[in-house]
């Protein structure tokens, strides 16, 4: 029972079980992540010390080099700290959005920072409302959050919405999920979004997959089913906009 | 050498480059990126760009083709999970060289969702699952292994040829 500090990783092309790749700077849970071609930066989460302790909200980034296994690096610090944040990424800027903050509230702010370069998170803008949990896909050019529970009433959120890389600014309304739920994976091609599991505020969970065309807004439809309904995963995929 | 043996010679007679070497394959969703080195005989005069061209039965290497000044070449609109190899031509003012020996094979084949971990019940809550679908058409997901270590909450990210899984909780 714990946090952990692991990173372990997996090779797309052949089917098998996870790999240790190296430790994180220390234990931490939902954290968000995103990455280019070279690199992925992780920030955000429930902190604790790898010496114990009790679990505190970080703005902590660390960042590993994806195609050599290590221990992670110090990246820089998001504009505050936050757990339960979402991430996307082109190929030149992470972004992190939304997130529980230290003061039990929530936050809308999308922090940018440049994958290539270590540093701090940099305004970028805000989502459609505060948020927390869920996770973002990307096509080359636009970014994707989805699968949050929102601040102000907590309730399931079905919301998509979208960023425009490139130019700061405000998430906008992309459209709604199949099935109002919080928590869920999301991964995408440079071409198709996808949107997975989940839980309702009732406690219902879901084995859906939903989908939609990045390049499009509108409502997601039907792609298909997990082989298990789990909420608190975390998706990614091999042919996304940041690469 | 890059003689008149050594390639296709131009019109005027003059000599084309040597072949480029060391054709690699990366395939992608619909696509492949061709990398390649450049002959150190550039002919007669300096290269001016090379094509990479794709074949999917050995022979007729017109199933994509695509031009560039340097390695890699990103050749597209391939078809999906068929097999197929690559070559590299150069090309000087004189002419264009010797096809170069064709690639290993390659498949392009639409990219991965993946999807790790998570909490599939208040009961008994954790799984170490790694499931995954296919992103270029509808279908469910399949189990592709296990984690390290039975987690929620945890995080992912990565390449084409990488995916890893970060922190977490039990």
């Amino acid at each position: 029972m714990g946090y952990y500090n692991t990173i372990d990783y997996i090779t797309p092309q052949s089917t098998g079980n996870a790999t240790d790749f190296g430790d994180m700077d220390n234990p931490k849970s939902q954290i968000a992540a995103c990455s280019n071609s070279t690199r992925g930066v992780y920030g955000g989460g429930f902190n604790t010390s790898i010496y114990g302790g009790s679990a505190y909200n970080t703005d902590y980034m660390g960042y590993i080099t994806i195609a050599s296994t290590g221990n992670s690096s110090g990246f820089g610090s998001l504009s505050s700290n936050r757990n339960a944040l979402k991430a996307t990424a082109s190929t030149t800027y992470g972004y992190f959005a939304g997130a529980g903050t230290t003061s039990g509230n929530y936050t809308n702010a999308i922090d940018y920072i440049t994958i290539a370069s270590t540093g701090n998170g940099t305004d970028f803008g805000d989502l459609t409302e505060v948020s927390f949990g869920g996770g973002g896909g990307a096509s080359s050019t636009r970014g994707i959050f989805a699968q949050s529970r929102t601040g102000g009433s907590l309730g399931e959120q079905n919301r998509i919405e979208y960023i425009t890389f490139g130019t700061s600014g405000n998430a906008t309304d992309f459209g709604n999920l199949s099935v109002e739920r919080r928590d869920g994976g999301v991964s995408s091609s440079t071409t198709l979004c996808v949107f997975t599991g989940g839980i309702s505020n009732g406690g219902t969970y879901y084995n859906t997959i939903d989908k939609v065309t990045i390049a499009s807004t509108g409502n997601a439809a039907d792609f298909g089913d997990l082989i298990n309904a789990p909420h608190g995963t975390a998706g990614a995929s091999n042919g996304h906009g940041g690469l | 050498m890059a003689n008149k043996n050594g390639g296709f010679i131009g019109t005027d007679g003059l000599d084309a480059p040597d072949p480029p070497t060391a054709v690699t394959p990366t395939a992608g969703d619909a696509q492949v990126s061709v990398a390649f080195t450049a002959p150190t005989d550039t002919g007669t005069s300096a290269i001016t760009g090379f094509v990479a061209q794709v074949s999917t039965d050995g022979t007729d290497y017109s199933a994509g083709s695509n031009t560039g000044s340097s390695s890699p070449i990103v050749v597209s609109s391939l078809t999906n999970d068929t097999a197929a190899t690559a070559k590299v031509w150069a090309i000087n003012a004189y002419g264009t060289s010797a096809p170069s020996d064709a690639s290993a094979s390659f498949t392009p084949a639409a990219p991965l969702g993946i999807f790790a971990g998570g909490r599939i019940d208040s009961g008994s809550p954790y799984i170490n699952v790694i499931q995954y679908f296919s992103l270029g058409s509808n279908g469910n997901a399949s189990d592709f292994g296990d984690l390290s270590i039975t987690r929620a909450y945890l995080s992912a990210c990565g390449n084409s040829t990488r995916t890893c899984f970060l922190g977490g909780e039990d």
